[in-house]
């Protein structure tokens, strides 16, 4: 589904460019469940972000389903942002002055809904994820975990095919943790949905069936 | 994105900073208070004036428009219509307008200056096109005389009889308007008994119509139309309306100008304080409006700068640069003329007020309502639209 052909990047800092992805080459498969690990400032979210079409300045070829995404132009892009992908951010990413219910209906709105449409589903998505009393709520009366439960509920309302999660549990305990792995699990298990995971724990890398080792900038495959 | 949807985010944006939003909106409302102010007692004044020239009955009104060479000598020669039939269906098909024609110069009136016994006078003129009248000596003008546009003319005994008998005033030359003439009659003018012309009228001097087109006459040809106004229009506007529309597709456009004389008195006083007041609240307007539109977009700054994560996550969702774009300026058009609205209610009052002390008085228009809804938001959208652009072409990578 997801092919990445000699990606490589750099940041420009103090007139001198530092790399920050070096040749990179991945597959992802339909269904896949792929953590990204590595050390904090090796490349990761560059990567992820790279992925999930939000940047746009790399050398290299990113093909989605054969289809060439580096030459696409902000439409395009916006529309397979909408429809083909969700993010989940370490820090959920909410908008606080929206409600909870307004902040995971956004994606459809953006799809061409309107307010009346979208309401049901929402409910029906919030109760889904054991969050369904919230939609009402601020994103600040919520915990993080619940919090972390609305994003999820924000990144799969537009059935994507994949979904990219930058970190999701790094700003949980362990048991909230645990919790939205599970929900990951059968989302990947129950209805298909592909899943790059950006993680340095561990113990969240047993819920994956793919890992893969980015150091300095260099993706490795890890055997398993 | 959803029209209805995206007015309802902007809707809410709006009431998540009421405070905010309405000090910016005071700047417009002052402005649009303005504006509707002056169009309201304008319009009311307007109808005031036009219910006062142009009642429900009794002859419609008209106006002249007429065409003034820049070359003079042109008009002498040139036997071109100065209004064609083109000039006339043109004119015809403006609204107001009940018929046109053409009018030449008005000839009953005329006077030329004549030199009698070294003293200037002024003598009125009657033009023969074909026969003159009766005479005491010599002989009348007849046509022949207008065909060949020759210099003859008849003067009445009372002009010549300080210098010549009659008989001795036949064959003379008599100065007319600058040219010479040959006295050929003489005729006894009938003595206005009446006294009440202080025998003006009496004195007319005849000279062959054509001579007079040809020696004395400005423009040879009509260089006047008359329009009849409908009821219901302002002869000033109707006829402004005509000047400006013959000056841009007039056959003789490139020839001279168009002009009309207003008789319809509405230079009188009330008419001059009226402009005054107008145009002192018009620069109001226009500087609290520029001054608001300043405030909208200092808003619209500070709001994208603090909505630069909100803006980050929408393009991440599926937002694209237009329809952030959009996001913003509708914001700031829908509080402008949010302030427009309210301004005009305002504008509604002070104007009530106003003509409270004024002979005639205002009402809810649909121009001014429309024009206060349009220059608001026009507001809006000029002074959002930099900010608005610059949160769209904000890069997402940097955001997030
Ligand atoms: N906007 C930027 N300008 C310059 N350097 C950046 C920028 N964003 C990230 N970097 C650098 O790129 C490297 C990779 O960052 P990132 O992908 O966020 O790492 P990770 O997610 O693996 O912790 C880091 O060294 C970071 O300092
Ligand atoms: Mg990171």
């Amino acid at each position: 589904m997801i092919k990445l052909d000699n990606v490589g990047k750099a940041y420009k800092v103090d007139n001198q460019w530092v790399p920050v992805l070096k040749d990179v080459d991945l597959e992802v498969k339909q269904g896949d469940f792929l953590a990204i690990m590595g050390p904090s400032g090796s490349g990761k979210s560059t990567l992820l972000n790279l992925i999930g079409f939000i940047d746009r300045n790399y050398s290299g070829n990113y093909f989605l389903e054969g289809d060439k995404v580096t030459l696409k132009g902000d439409v395009d892009l916006s529309k397979l942002r909408n429809q083909r992908v969700g993010f989940v951010f370490q820090h959920f990413n909410l908008i606080e002055t929206l409600t909870i219910q307004e902040n995971v209906e956004l994606p459809l709105l953006y799809n061409g809904w309107n307010n009346r449409q979208t309401k049901d589903k929402v409910t029906e998505l919030l109760e889904k994820l054991g969050i369904g009393d919230k939609g009402s709520k601020y994103p600040k009366q919520l915990s993080g975990g619940q919090q972390q439960r609305a994003a999820i509920a924000r990144a799969i309302i537009n059935k994507p095919d994949f979904i990219l999660a930058d970190e999701p549990t790094g700003a949980l305990d362990s048991q909230t943790s645990a919790d939205i792995m599970n929900v990951f699990k059968r989302l990947n298990e129950e209805d298909g949905v592909t899943i790059i995971l950006v993680t340095h724990d561990s113990s969240t890398v047993d819920y994956c069936n793919r890992v893969v080792i980015m150091q300095d900038g260099i993706l490795t495959e890890e055997a398993r | 994105m959803n029209p209805i949807v995206f007015f309802k985010g902007a809707w809410n944006a709006l009431l998540k900073n009421k405070k905010r939003s309405f000090l910016t909106m005071i700047g417009i409302i002052i402005g649009i208070a303005a504006v509707s102010t002056i169009m309201s007692i304008g319009r009311g004044f307007e109808k005031y004036v036009l219910e006062s020239l142009n009642p429900d009955e009794g002859e419609l009104l008209t106006v002249d428009i007429q065409f003034k060479s820049d070359d003079p000598d042109w008009m002498y020669e040139t036997n071109n219509e100065l209004f064609s039939d083109m000039d006339l269906q043109t004119v015809r098909f403006l609204p107001g307008v009940h018929n046109v024609e053409r009018s030449g110069i008005n000839l009953d009136f005329t006077t030329l200056e004549t030199i009698i016994d070294r003293k200037e006078k002024q003598v009125s003129i009657t033009m023969i096109e074909d026969k003159g009248r009766k005479i005491l000596v010599g002989r009348q003008i007849d046509f022949m005389d207008n065909k060949k546009k020759s210099r003859v003319t008849v003067v009445p005994l009372t002009l010549i009889k300080e210098q010549y008998s009659s008989e001795e005033a036949i064959g003379k030359g008599i100065s007319l308007g600058g040219q010479l003439y040959t006295i050929v009659g003489v005729y006894e003018s009938e003595l206005d008994e009446s006294g009440i012309f202080g025998g003006f009228m009496s004195d007319e001097v005849e000279i062959p119509l054509n001579s007079y087109l040809r020696y004395h006459d400005q423009g040879n040809t009509e260089n006047q139309i008359s329009i009849t106004v409908e009821r219901g229009f302002l002869p000033s506007k109707v006829a402004d309306k005509s000047v400006l529309l013959l000056e841009e597709e007039g056959s003789m456009k490139t020839r001279g100008s168009y002009e009309y004389f207003d008789m319809s008195a509405l230079d009188d006083g009330l008419s001059k304080v009226l402009k005054g007041i107008t145009l002192f609240i018009a620069s109001v307007a226009g500087i609290s409006l520029f001054i608001a539109g300043i405030g909208v977009m200092n808003m619209m700054y500070i709001s994208v700068s603090e909505r630069t994560k909100e803006i980050g996550i929408r393009r991440a969702l599926g937002a694209t640069q237009k329809s952030i774009r959009a996001q913003f300026v509708l914001e700031g058009v829908l509080m402008t003329s949010i302030g427009g609205v309210l301004g005009y209610l305002f504008g509604l009052l002070f104007s009530a007020i106003a003509t409270s002390l004024l002979p005639f008085s205002t009402e809810i228009d649909l121009l001014t309502i429309l024009i206060s809804l349009g220059v608001s938001s026009a507001v809006g959208l000029i002074f959002s639209y930099a900010p608005a652009n610059a949160a769209s072409k904000k890069e997402i990578i940097e955001i997030l």
